[in-house]
């Protein structure tokens, strides 16, 4: 009886709109259960056998690795470190428990994040094993940090109605890192709280994404991004004059990403990077000290014991590993200024191998990749927008540290995600990871439960 | 929910982006991974400029030149042996150009798989080096305290037997003072490869080839010497007063006055041509090491100036190593084979990896010339100097006694070849302020070939 | 070979399983992500009121708007670009208005903004009628009636019965065509239109204040145009005066869509 057909008063398509037979083909029976999970005690649940043998596979490799890491230890660091190495086992297993058998939830990006971070847990117990217990503190915060991060954007209002007050409270974050803090190595990133050291803007690295992303509805409300605009700039501004370039162009570069995603304008983004790379020379040309940053660029070989000088190592060591690596403890970069933060990329290339580098590299990838899949299946453009800029952000700041550290591009002091020892990365790189575990609905059962229980045919 | 899933595919450039990033970094990698690797700043292999790990440099009867032990370096336990293949063997830092420094990649072992393990672990690679050490011990003997280099190489294969260089010092034991004592003045370089000396009368090989391929009736003519050459603008002093003599006598007597003539005649022009085709001013490569270039310019030279030049003086720069390949020229009819000390880099259990001869050739003079030049140097030997020194060897030879200044000695010089097919060796040698070319460097020589034919026959 | 060089072995050994083991390991748990067996379940439902033509919502947020990049296009020049948004927030669905010219009416209501919808209400966007269906979210309490006969509840058959033995003759009926609600013509003389004093109100926009009129004739009822802006169409032709209606006859009142039936008992 409904005739299809076009008037003046137009006619109703969607952009993808699903034949109808096929959801009924689809369906085996009411309610289609994919293979991967199941009905137990009338609730949706993931079957768990696989990731107790992921588990089982990665214990044994820490295991392999924090043995290898206890040659150099003194007789008085050694029961220290043992210790500490237990509890992050035991706190992955009871994360197991906890997640994956009570809760049952996925794994996958826990267990790259669990691997990743004991990789920086092994290389700080070998080279300062008096921080290890810090640095295990800050991987422990970092999962406690993703576990709440995950849980909170649960709720898609409870996330549209944070926004604003985490925006303001980002860029007041920074403001005061600019006054009050020191300068640490030629950046003025630092805020010393008696006994810790924290860089503020890696926290507000994550609160950048945050405001960043955006729910379908303030997308189309076109007035919305001119106000992110500014609060970008702010940010990259406040970074600018804190000298801390490296950060100020991974700021820079989500921003990119996000306005991107957000207005789909490219045309406005060809625009800002004309902008920020001709604002780029002029500083460049003009303020002779930050030219001075950029003039070992592609000629460390000449300056071997001065400004080229971790480069320079950098590569040399990288190369003495091999793929296979010369072995935990038995490095040199080790002895290198910054060898665990900024040269980490070294140290792993020469005591664990460059095969294991280019899956850290490998994983970074990934995890991009995953948030550009998986977008298509978000449940509101918040989520695929804060995974897509998480991710991006993380493997543009791995490109950054990789490629600087190895005379690629420019050397700018920014860390290696997961890898790099320092409580403020960690913290960040699970923070950022928390957006990818979020996008993924499976990481929410209710809403999971509200897609298979649509009793009636519409 | 698509809007978001299409604009994110941009994303993949980034990906991209990273991806070609790692390929350029892992073609850096293994394009210039010995390169840098092996650079002294290495502490798993180097130990300040020492190289403290890796495999042993061998001579060619495999004795042991220097090995590392325990994590430090060691050399040959025979001292004269140590000093005499110091220069060879090279120091960081101090003495360039050494098989330590130019083949440190090789004695690592290094390889992109494993990075330094086969250093660390395995003891690295061999370099057999073609230098008969022994040989080169009797040579630095033979020197006995003076400074000067010696080169003896086969001519026909352009294996270098003996290398060396004085003063040298021990490396196990370097003196203290080596850098305020006037005895070790020029202990860093490798004088045969890299020194540069006037060449005296030795230049006289060079100004009779000129002759003999411009002035097709040279060896017919005669000349008369009255102990003096009077060029239009100055006159050259002879170191005799020879008489009526031909082209072969000149040569053989080593008459100042004749060759002087001869320059003049010849010219500015032919005489720089034909120092550049025997290599007066070039380089030749050895191994991975350039020689010095020695230097032949009488641009701005008056006839005297020129008759001087033809002679060896003036300012006529040459290189020893230079000056035996030339020999080696002539020995070998006109074609040189270029000299070569390192024969090639093999593992710890003798397998050979990497094949380091060379078998380069250059061309001086057409083999007509060479075997008048032959001839030239043969009837020194027979008609003049007579064949005490080199007894059985057949040999061909040239001697110079190089005037430096009034206040010193002159160097002496000596080159020379066997003629003999099975003992094709040709050599030079150089005594700085050594006095007579033939009494010092002669001596040398005899002693040095000597021994090298009792190691042979 | 001795122990020194066979622990260096073994240590090489050691070393390659670990770094062939971490990249294994990563690239296998990361690989897991990727797959994603549940399909695309249609969670809501979009129904053009003029067509019949429907829309399946299997995300939790849908943009619409005439510009082609929306996920539902509205091919309708009375249409903003980016007129509204619909998702999935709380405790059920939302419509936002984001920045429309003709802003957004639901069940009749301009809104302010932003509403809850339910289950069967209707959104008027410009021209174009599209009823909301989501059987997980209904409205509580039933939608605000008119005084008028116009019924979403299908009438009793002993009501009709009855009406029909007074009246001895039969009872007409006329059903929308976007909600397959009933109108019975129990009277003689019906007004459409979306003024308030019509016996039919159609609370669209695009349906004049008095926009057509339905009248009986003895057995035959005749519906006619009152000059109304977008006209009645009868079975697609344009009514010009009055005409007859016969069963099964589609008339179009300005975007709504009513099918005559002549005898409801008979149906």
């Amino acid at each position: 009886m409904a005739e299809q057909r076009k008037t003046t008063r137009g006619s109703v398509y969607a952009a993808d709109t699903p034949r109808r037979a096929s959801s009924a083909r689809r369906k085996k029976h009411k309610n289609y259960i994919p293979p991967d999970l199941e009905i137990k005690k009338g609730k949706i649940r993931e079957k768990i056998g696989k990731w107790f043998v992921l588990m089982v596979f990665l214990t044994v490799l820490e295991l392999a690795m924090d043995l290898s890491a206890l040659n150099r230890l003194t007789e008085e660091e050694l029961p220290g470190v043992v210790l500490l190495f237990g509890i992050y086992l035991a706190a992955q297993w009871v994360y197991y428990i906890v997640a994956g058998l009570v809760l049952r939830r996925r794994m996958e990006l826990e267990l790259a994040g669990f691997l990743l971070s004991n990789v920086s847990l092994v290389i700080t117990a070998s080279v300062y094993p008096d921080r290890l217990r810090t640095q295990l503190i800050a991987v422990i915060g970092g999962i406690l940090v993703f576990a709440f991060l995950t849980w909170f954007m649960g709720n898609v209002n409870r996330v549209t109605v944070s926004r604003m007050p985490i925006g303001i409270a980002a860029v007041g974050l920074l403001a005061l890192t600019l006054v009050l803090a020191e300068y640490n190595n030629g950046a003025k990133n630092w805020l010393y709280l008696g006994p810790l050291s924290i860089q503020p803007s890696e926290i507000v690295k994550v609160a950048f994404v945050f405001v960043g992303a955006a729910t379908l509805d303030k997308l189309q409300n076109t007035r919305s991004i001119a106000k992110y605009v500014i609060f970008a700039m702010v940010c990259v501004g406040l970074l600018f004059l804190m000298l801390d370039f490296g950060t100020a162009l991974i700021f820079f570069a989500t921003f990119l990403i996000i306005a991107f995603l957000r207005s789909g304008d490219i045309k406005t983004i060809v625009l800002i990077c004309t902008a920020a790379l001709m604002g780029g020379i002029f500083i460049i040309l003009y303020k002779p000290y930050v030219a001075s940053r950029f003039s070992t660029y592609r000629h460390i070989w000449e300056y071997i014991d001065a400004g080229g000088m971790q480069q320079t190592r950098t590569i040399i060591y990288s190369l003495s590993g091999g793929l296979f690596g010369v072995g935990l403890g038995n490095g040199k970069l080790r002895h290198v200024f910054a060898a665990t933060e900024d040269l980490v990329f070294g140290v792993v290339c020469e005591e664990l191998g460059m095969l294991t580098a280019v899956a850290i590299m490998i994983a970074y990838v990934l995890f991009l990749v995953y948030a550009i899949r998986g977008a298509k299946y978000a449940r509101s453009s918040f989520y695929a927008i804060a995974a897509c800029s998480a991710a991006g952000m993380m493997l543009f700041q791995a490109m950054l540290n990789v490629f600087g550290v190895t005379d690629v591009l420019p050397f700018t002091g920014v860390t290696l995600p997961f890898i790099s020892r320092g409580g403020s990365s960690m913290l960040c790189s699970w923070g950022l990871l928390a957006f990818l575990k979020s996008l993924d609905i499976r990481t929410y059962p209710k809403v999971m439960r509200e897609l298979y229980q649509q009793k009636e045919r519409i | 929910m698509n809007t978001i899933s299409k604009r994110a595919k941009i994303l993949y450039a980034i990906v991209a982006v990273c991806l070609a990033g790692m390929v350029f970094l892992g073609i850096t990698f293994c394009v210039h991974g010995d390169e840098y690797a092996s650079n002294t700043r290495n502490q798993h292999i180097y130990s300040g400029n020492v190289l403290i790990s890796g495999g042993r440099v061998l001579d060619r009867e495999d004795r042991v030149l220097t090995a590392v032990m325990e994590g430090r370096r060691v050399y040959n336990e025979d001292s004269v042996i140590r000093r005499s293949t110091l220069h060879v063997l090279g120091e960081s830092g101090y003495i360039a150009g050494g098989v330590l420094e130019q083949y440190s990649a090789e004695l690592i072992g290094y390889n992109l798989l494993t990075g330094v393990f086969t250093a660390t672990e395995q003891g690295g690679n061999d370099v057999r080096l073609t230098l008969d050490a022994e040989l080169c011990a009797d040579a630095y003997r033979a020197m006995d305290g003076r400074k000067g280099a010696v080169g003896v190489y086969n001519y026909k294969t352009g294996e270098i037997v003996c290398m060396i260089s004085t003063p040298a010092y021990d490396p196990s034991n370097k003196p203290e003072d080596i850098d305020d004592n006037e005895d070790y003045e020029g202990a860093y370089l490798n004088k045969f490869l890299y020194g540069q000396y006037v060449p005296g009368s030795t230049f006289k090989v060079i100004t009779a080839a000129c002759a003999v391929e411009n002035m097709p009736d040279v060896l017919t003519r005669t000349f008369h010497c009255d102990g003096e050459y009077h060029a239009a603008d100055g006159t050259v002093i002879c170191n005799d007063v020879h008489g009526e003599v031909t082209f072969q006598q000149a040569f053989n007597q080593s008459c100042n006055s004749v060759f002087a003539q001869l320059a003049d005649e010849l010219g500015k022009e032919k005489m720089t041509a034909t120092a550049e085709k025997l290599g007066v001013a070039s380089s030749v490569p050895v191994n991975r090491s350039n020689t010095t270039k020695g230097s032949y310019d009488v641009s701005s030279a008056s006839h005297a100036d020129l008759g001087w030049s033809g002679i060896g003086q003036y300012t006529d720069l040459v290189n020893p190593c230079n000056m035996m390949t030339l020999a080696g020229a002539i020995a070998n009819g006109g074609t040189a084979r270029l000299p070569y000390y390192v024969d090639g880099v093999y593992s710890a259990d003798g397998r050979l990896i990497q094949n380091e001869t060379s078998d380069l050739t250059r061309t001086y003079m057409s083999a007509s010339t060479a075997s008048v030049m032959k001839n030239l140097m043969r009837t020194t030997v027979t008609d003049y100097y007579g064949e005490g020194y080199f007894p059985d060897m057949e040999m061909c030879a040239k001697t110079g006694t190089a005037e430096v200044g009034e206040e010193k000695r002159p160097h002496a010089w000596m080159i020379g070849f066997s003629q003999r097919e099975d003992f094709p060796y040709a050599f030079a040698v150089v005594v700085e302020n050594g006095g007579s070319g033939y009494s010092a460097a002669g001596r040398v020589a005899s002693r040095v070939l000597s021994s090298l034919w009792d190691s042979m026959f | 070979m001795d122990w020194q060089s066979l622990g260096a072995y073994g240590g090489l050994i050691f070393r390659v399983l670990l770094s062939v083991s971490i990249l294994f390991f990563l690239v296998i748990s990361l690989l897991l992500l990727f797959n994603r067996n549940y399909g695309k379940n249609v969670i809501a439902r979009f129904i053009n009121a003029m067509s019949g033509e429907t829309v399946d919502i299997s995300s939790w947020e849908v943009s619409l708007g005439r510009a082609k990049t929306c996920d539902i296009v509205l091919n309708n020049p009375t249409v903003s670009r980016f007129h509204a948004v619909v998702v999935r927030r709380g405790k059920g669905w939302m419509i936002f208005d984001t920045n429309s010219k003709s802003g957004i009416l639901v069940n009749g209501k301009k809104i302010d903004k932003r509403a809850f919808i339910y289950d069967g209400d209707i959104i008027s966007m410009g021209t174009s009628v599209l009823t909301f269906r989501s059987p997980l979210f209904k409205r509580e309490q039933p939608q605000k009636k008119s005084d008028t006969a116009y019924q979403k509840i299908p009438a009793e058959r002993k009501v009709v019965a009855a009406a029909r033995r007074d009246s001895g003759r039969a009872i007409s009926a006329l059903v929308n065509l976007a909600d397959q609600s009933l109108v019975l013509l129990f009277a003689e003389d019906y007004i459409i239109g979306r003024a308030n004093d019509c016996d039919i109100v159609l609370p669209v926009m695009t349906v004049s204040k008095h926009h057509a009129r339905l009248l009986r004739q003895g057995t035959v009822w005749r519906l006619e145009d009152l000059r109304s802006r977008a006209g009645t169409q009868l079975n697609g032709t344009d009514v010009i005066g009055s005409v007859p209606l016969r069963d099964g006859d589609v008339i179009d009142t300005g975007g709504v869509y009513f099918r005559f039936i002549a005898d409801y008992m008979n149906e």
